[in-house]
């Protein structure tokens, strides 16, 4: 996952996921940087039904409002989101869940989201945080 | 390292069954028995573990979540020296006697008797260190529990563990950093290594032959140790094999090797049972701090019998908290903001073995997991529900977001409303999936060839050599959290193999 048009997409939905995010474009890269972590070391079925969601928003978006994801406002994309959580198709419906479900895990195990929760984070300091953070960009 | 030509036993994974196997076998190496294990995972030291649910989520096979291919259950497994153990929370039950009564008529599982059963696992918990905790671990997450059982009559059991010198950080399932958690990966294994068996990580078999286990050597992780041998392809011969690469990836590593194997294919996989789980949370008035302390110490099994699952204590750290709450947005942000107030139970369901359950491959031999989740299992689900919410309103919650459930928020004024609010009617698997971390079954073991994969003693049907020591051994679902159990089975199956190795 590594395409810009990718990004936008997977973060104007992550807004809609976790409102507060509309006005915190520094959480919004991180959060993206996480996701790629995330997926990257998952299957290749798994990255695919994730590609293939985000696919699937570009293309129904565009038939239901006729333009892309990205460009419709916020109450739009969110009706769109749920209207895709009721979708008829199970596929699509788990497919969204699953999306869902990544983007919670991204940003929650972001430093930058526990202050909002008063999570205090991990008990130990180690080194090898700052590393492997380094390891991921 | 360098390989040896042939040893006399290898063991494949080195988790609850793995670990246990090993240890026993390495009793023997003073006397000249070779034993290599082979781990498809990295060997992860505590002292290399962040705590952090972004690095230590690698853990586990495709961080954390299996899916099925019908995508209405996600299991967790670990993937790395000590298997799922170095991710368990320990907790340590004994199988039923009813259960393992059963085994022993419905499938023929002759070893199993009282005896057998007490004298194996005082051994094992003595080693692992199983206890009950004492009542200054409990934090609020589970003096809440206990209070709202006792307000409805409900009987709560203390759990017991198995851990030494725990500092109750509340992380357990990110791995252990003290090391208090006396999993495979702390005991079984260092002690394995200790008395000589040779360990080789990142070794993924690929498949067997009744002579032979193929395997390649996969890249290092950063702060994991170093690879023993270079990355690459690799065959090493063994006179015993031991299968324990858990429920999910023995019957598939079967699979793979089929066409080097005399077992009927037809039960490999099958009869997979999942012990499926609802995590649910609330919220309360108060900060509790949940996060702290031990997550786990009190369960009740007040209703196994009747409707068929467990409600125990549990609380995990925010990612998979917020994945677990259903909703999204405005209102799922207000309730994360409230982790500090929120109390969490999860609700652990007994599923009947069925032949449609299974572990398959697909053309890739990769694991594909085909699960459904029968009407039996549902209305157990739903019913566990109501009293999980029925025990948090009772300990005097705010509210709650549940699964299932005809409203967003659950409050006090619907404490009456219940059992029309949480219905069947309501649950849809693919929105709010179930998450499983015991599965059992898929090479079950029998003395009837044509309903088993593996007989009474351990050995692959139509094999002498080839044996399976894990979770894949279950006949059926043990119904408690299931770790003692594989310690139990792999126990056994590895005396067998000394046994065999040193001719009877
Ligand atoms: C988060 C979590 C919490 C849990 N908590 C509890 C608890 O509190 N109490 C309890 O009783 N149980 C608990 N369990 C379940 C318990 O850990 C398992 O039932 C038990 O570890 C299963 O043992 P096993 O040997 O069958 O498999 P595992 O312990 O999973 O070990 C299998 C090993 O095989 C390796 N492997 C797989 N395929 C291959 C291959 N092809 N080549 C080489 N290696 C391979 C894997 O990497 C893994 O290390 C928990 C599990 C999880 C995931």
């Amino acid at each position: 996952m590594k395409s810009e048009k990718q990004k936008i997409a997977l973060l104007s939905l992550a807004e809609v996921i976790i409102p507060s995010l509309q006005t915190r474009p520094m959480v919004k890269e991180k959060l993206w940087e996480n996701f790629c972590y995330f997926l990257g070391d998952m299957d290749t079925n798994s990255q695919k039904k994730i590609q293939l969601l985000l696919f699937a928003l570009k293309i129904l978006s565009v038939l239901r409002y006729g333009r892309s994801y990205p460009k419709m406002n916020f109450s739009q994309r969110e009706r769109f989101f749920l209207w895709l959580l009721h979708f008829p198709i199970a596929l699509i419906v788990a497919g969204a869940t699953g999306l869902k479900s990544l983007i919670y895990v991204s940003y929650y195990s972001l430093d930058e989201s526990w202050e909002n929760i008063d999570y205090q984070g991990p008990l130990v300091q180690r080194e090898l945080q700052k590393e492997l953070q380094r390891e991921t960009k | 390292m360098k390989l040896k030509d042939c040893y006399d036993v290898v063991v494949i994974g080195s988790g609850a069954g793995g670990g246990t196997a090993a240890e026993i076998f390495s009793r023997y190496v003073e006397k000249g028995l070779s034993v290599l294990v082979l781990e498809g995972g990295p060997f992860w030291k505590k002292e290399n573990f962040n705590q952090k649910e972004r690095d230590m989520s690698r853990i586990y096979f495709n961080r954390g979540a299996i899916f099925s291919k019908r995508l209405n259950i996600a299991v967790a497994a670990g993937r790395v020296v000590g298997g799922s153990t170095a991710v368990y929370t320990g907790v340590s039950f004994r199988p039923p006697e009813e259960v393992w009564q059963k085994w022993k008529k419905d499938y023929g599982l002759d070893f199993f008797n009282a005896d057998f059963v007490q004298d194996t696992l005082d051994e094992i918990e003595e080693m692992i260190h199983v206890a009950e905790p004492p009542p200054s671990w409990d934090n609020d997450n589970n003096r809440l529990f206990r209070e709202g059982c006792e307000k409805l009559d409900i009987p709560v059991k203390r759990l017991r563990l198995n851990l030494k010198g725990c500092q109750q950080q509340g992380l357990c399932n990110l791995g252990c950093t003290s090391g208090g958690k006396q999993g495979t990966l702390e005991v079984q294994i260092p002690l394995a290594l200790s008395r000589g068996i040779e360990l080789v990580h990142n070794a993924w078999v690929d498949h067997i032959t009744p002579e032979e286990v193929v395997f390649s050597v996969k890249p290092a992780w950063p702060f994991t140790e170093a690879n023993v041998l270079p990355e690459g392809n690799y065959k090493v011969k063994a006179k015993n094999i031991v299968l324990a690469a858990g429920s999910l990836h023995t019957p598939p590593l079967l699979l793979r090797s089929q066409k080097y194997l005399r077992t009927s294919p037809k039960n490999i996989g099958r009869y997979l049972t999942l012990h499926p789980a609802f995590n649910v949370n609330a919220i309360y008035p108060q900060v509790i701090k949940n996060d702290r302390g031990f997550p786990k110490t009190y369960y009740s099994d007040a209703f196994s019998d009747s409707e068929g699952y467990y409600l125990e204590t549990s609380f995990y750290f925010p990612g998979v908290t917020a994945k677990n709450i259903p909703h999204m947005g405005k209102s799922h942000e207000e309730m994360m903001k409230k982790y500090r107030q929120m109390m969490s139970i999860l609700l652990l369901s007994h599923d009947p073995a069925r032949f449609y359950n299974r572990v398959k491959i697909d053309r890739r031999g990769n694991t594909v997991l085909d699960y459904r989740v029968d009407e039996e299992v549902q209305n157990s689900l739903i019913q566990g529900l109501r009293r999980a919410a029925a025990v948090f309103l009772a300990a005097g919650c705010e509210e709650m977001v549940f699964p299932a459930c005809q409203k967003e928020k659950i409050t006090p004024a619907d404490a009456k409303n219940l059992d029309k609010l949480i219905s069947k009617r309501y649950l849809n698997l693919i929105k709010t999936p179930l998450s499983s971390a015991h599965p059992q079954g898929g090479a079950r073991m029998g003395a009837d060839p044509k309903k088993s994969v593996v007989s009474p003693e351990g050995k692959l049907h139509n094999h002498d050599n080839i044996f399976i020591a894990d979770a894949s051994l279950f006949p059926t679902s043990v119904k408690v959290n299931p770790y003692e159990t594989v310690m139990l089975l792999s126990h056994y199956v590895a005396k067998q193999v000394v046994k065999r190795a040193w001719g009877g």
